[in-house]
């Protein structure tokens, strides 16, 4: 089995689909690599396809008026985006950009409509997959308008701790600023503060997480 | 042993970075920024904070290590 068809079969939009499907859609899929800071979507752009990361991490964030970053989200291998755009034809959201060498997998909108078309199965397979999305952003918003600032950088460092199986991406301080919705100071005081509760340890490129529990605890929403 | 990764395309030679580093890890060649400090780079992250234009960045692996 090639590489794009088992990338498929795991996909989420595709759960369900026979090999014989598979491989009919797989026709339909290109490939497209980005290098370290390149953008793969702007916001306010109409782009005409739908991506997944097949191989590296892909940072979506807004830009405020003042110039600071928020991140919405790291997309991993097996995620996807400008699904949204993809389906009620506006303009991306959000820009895209890839933090390490990235390896993109696409398809082109009007492919999009046919596979919906061939396959019914594929709208259910989307609307879980819009809702699954609906459903992260209510916790985004939670995050930002309940957590304190030292809760959600615990949260990220939960969230992006190295899996054996897939490498985590690597973030700086301005990344992590980005994601909790704070000034990189904050995020700097913030590590400082878990590292004197012995909850991490901050080395030279690695930030070492000596109390998972700990650190979890702290995740909890502080209403 | 890795380093601040640095952008050349993007370091526009103001040698701010240069200045805000504790351990003389940085200096300007041909008004590019370039590390010189190996072992004594703390990963301080001060050279990323004063970069206004996202040319050196010092990111992080985050691993479990309760041993």
């Amino acid at each position: 089995m090639n590489t794009k068809l088992e990338f498929l079969s795991a996909s989420p939009f595709f759960a369900g689909f026979s090999p014989a499907k598979l491989e009919g859609v797989s026709q339909r899929v290109f490939e497209k690599k980005l290098a370290r800071g390149e953008m793969a979507l702007n916001e306010g752009a109409y782009a005409s396809a739908l991506f997944f990361v097949a191989e590296g991490v892909v940072k979506l964030f807004k830009i405020s008026a003042e110039g600071k970053e928020q991140i919405l989200s790291l997309m991993r291998p097996g995620e996807s985006f400008n699904d949204v755009p993809m389906f009620d034809h506006g303009p991306s959201p959000v820009n895209a950009q890839a933090l390490g060498a990235v390896t993109l997998y696409g398809i082109q909108r009007n492919d999009l409509e046919i596979i919906l078309r061939q396959y019914p199965e594929f709208s259910q397979n989307v609307i879980q997959v819009l809702a699954r999305r609906i459903r992260y952003l209510i916790s985004l918003v939670e995050d930002l308008s309940f957590r304190s600032v030292v809760s959600r950088v615990a949260k990220i460092l939960v969230e992006n701790l190295e899996d054996t199986a897939v490498p985590g991406p690597r973030l700086t301080q301005r990344d992590m600023a980005a994601m909790a919705g704070t000034a990189r100071e904050v995020v700097s005081r913030s590590l400082k503060y878990l590292e004197d509760e012995k909850l991490i340890e901050m080395r030279r490129h690695q930030i070492a997480i000596r109390n998972k529990k700990g650190l979890e605890q702290l995740v909890e929403p502080s209403f | 042993m890795l380093n601040p990764q640095i952008d050349t395309e993007k370091c526009n030679g103001c040698g701010l970075c240069v200045g805000v580093c504790q351990h003389d890890g940085l200096e300007l060649v041909d008004r590019v920024v370039v590390f010189i400090g190996g072992d004594a780079c703390t990963w301080c992250g001060l050279c990323e904070a004063v970069c206004a234009e996202g040319a050196i960045i010092c990111p992080f692996d985050i691993v479990l290590d309760e041993s």
